[in-house]
């Protein structure tokens, strides 16, 4: 099993087993995205008038604060700090990640050297070590690329310890009956055997990285998005709190889509090159 | 050439129990000389058994643990409640799905500060982090489950006359429990991440002011402690839940997992 992949989600809702009411109107599966859309900006911008603006803003109002809130730079300039140290620490983490995972499926004295620390940290709520980094780096950007880095980390590890044990046994027993070299086994069966898993530790990776960043700009230095969500909450200025945060969510989504589409083009690569 | 059985563990906990020990020496070494950075663990041994004596370790998490049972009862509730009624009515699980799929990515973390401006500084938004960490996940791993049921099996229960309640209870849950014991068991985990970090962010109580009070007069071995014992806790408790699962369902396929 790929540690932490995630289920397979059929496009479709099936309808055979389902409670049955007579419908008022059928809707078409594909409908059903922006018909949830406009359900929640409509029931959104109801509640918000409705509600004291103190607890809940308008979907209207939202959007304008975001505008002005754009305009005048300062959610530009939040994002690319916080842009800074996810870049920093999501990169180091994939390239460890994916090395010292790898290194993990293959050899089983690496993996038994690790494994007790790699699941450890796995499993352990890490925001309890932000104070422990604090210590060390200050707290700087460096501090929330470590933040960032720890968050990402381990997941990448043990998805690419489960990809280099993907490859099917008979299919390198065979290569090396062909009298394949270990290291065209590795580089015809074995890798591309490991990319989906590969791909998919990046993605769970890249997720982890955005709750990170959002976690060490709110616990250690007050920049980035981290701080204007902070400081939007404490002044109690409902609209542009959250503007702020459907920013945060937007984004987080975006990198999300992005790592998806690396990952369609390298399956597109890896048929490609099982073909040959 | 195969090592024989017993060679292979031995061989497997000999190096586990190195790299361990490897570790606390390092630790032990680096933390001699500048204590104030890195209490050597040693210290850091002696500090978590004074904490322990005091009872100061005790009551933090006593205090803490109220916010995390509160809300990830709730959470279990609401979870299970929307997670089996998406999967049994098509209109729900079109409105609620794309939502959840968002909400399972974002970090719930951002939502801290709504959580004051609604709940003000107190049990119910520290309630209400612990309750947004881990509904999501609670939610989805249901829906998921109870949407994986075989619907061939439903409509032959329905050919044999049972009731939606009877579907439920003989048919639905049974096959959707390892996906909902899943979701509860990352639910909780995250359940618990909110809690710390409501305790440290939010309002100073608990555990998370056991944290604050010894990182702001620097000193490190009580802190070094307390952080450990949190991510002791935290690990045990997955252990323990993991265990249950294991347990449980000895014998089935390996759960399908979300994350």
């Amino acid at each position: 099993m790929t540690h932490g992949s995630v289920a397979q989600k059929a496009e479709t809702v099936p309808r055979s087993s389902m409670l049955r009411f007579k419908p008022v109107v059928r809707v078409p599966d594909r409908w059903g995205t922006p018909l949830a859309l406009l359900l929640l900006i409509l029931a959104w911008e109801i509640a918000g008038r409705l509600a004291d603006a103190v607890f809940f803003a308008p979907f209207s109002s939202v959007i304008t604060a975001w505008w002005s809130l754009m305009l005048s730079g300062r959610l530009p300039l939040a994002l690319t700090a916080s842009l800074q140290a996810l870049v920093a620490g999501f990169g180091l983490a994939t390239v460890l990640g994916l090395t010292i995972g790898s290194l993990m499926g293959l050899s089983r004295t690496v993996n038994y050297l690790l494994d007790i620390f790699v699941n450890t940290l796995m499993a352990a709520p890490l925001v309890a070590l932000i104070p422990i980094i604090a210590i060390f780096l200050g707290l700087d950007v460096w501090a929330r690329a470590a933040v960032v880095f720890l968050f990402s980390f381990f997941v990448i590890v043990v998805n690419a310890e489960a990809g280099m044990k993907a490859a099917s046994p008979d299919l390198i027993e065979m290569a090396r009956s062909f009298g394949l070299a270990r290291r065209q086994i590795f580089r015809a069966v074995i890798l591309p055997a490991a990319l989906p898993a590969f791909m998919a530790g990046i993605r769970l990776g890249m997720v982890r990285a955005v709750k990170g960043m959002v976690t060490a700009e709110l616990f250690m230095s007050m920049t980035g998005l981290g701080a204007l969500i902070d400081f939007y909450g404490s002044q109690f200025q409902t609209d542009q709190l959250l503007a702020v945060l459907m920013t945060v969510v937007v984004v987080s989504l975006a990198l999300g889509s992005v790592v998806k589409r690396a990952d369609k083009r390298l399956s597109r690569w890896q048929l490609g090159a099982s073909r040959h | 050439m195969l090592k024989p059985a017993w060679k292979a563990r031995s061989s497997k906990w000999g190096l586990r129990t190195f790299s361990v020990v490897a570790f606390l020496v390092a630790w032990e070494r680096a933390g001699q000389g500048n204590e104030l950075l890195l209490p050597p663990f040693s210290k850091v041994v002696v500090a978590f058994g004074d904490l322990l004596i005091s009872g100061e370790l005790t009551a933090g998490f006593a205090v803490s643990l109220q916010a995390f049972v509160l809300g990830f009862g709730l959470a279990t509730l609401v979870g299970l409640l929307l997670g089996f009624a998406m999967g049994r009515l098509r209109a729900l699980a079109l409105v609620f799905n794309p939502y959840l799929d968002i909400l399972l990515a974002a970090p719930a973390i951002a939502f801290i500060p709504l959580m004051v401006v609604w709940f003000g500084l107190g049990l119910f938004s520290r309630v209400g982090v612990v309750f947004t960490f881990a509904v999501v996940i609670i939610a989805v791993n249901t829906y998921t489950g109870v949407r994986g049921v075989d619907p061939q099996l439903v409509e032959m229960s329905r050919a044999f006359g049972l009731n939606e309640f009877q579907l439920f209870r003989k048919v639905i849950l049974p096959a959707a429990l390892p996906l909902i014991m899943g979701g509860m068991r990352l639910g909780a985990a995250r359940a618990f991440v909110g809690m710390v970090a409501s305790d440290i962010i939010l309002v100073s109580v608990g555990i998370g002011a056991v944290i604050q009070k010894y990182n702001a007069t620097f000193r490190t071995a009580p802190l070094f402690a307390t952080i450990l014992a949190v991510i002791l806790l935290a690990v045990g408790m997955m252990e323990g839940m993991r265990a249950i699962e294991r347990r449980a369902y000895r014998g089935t396929k390996s759960l399908i997992e979300l994350r």
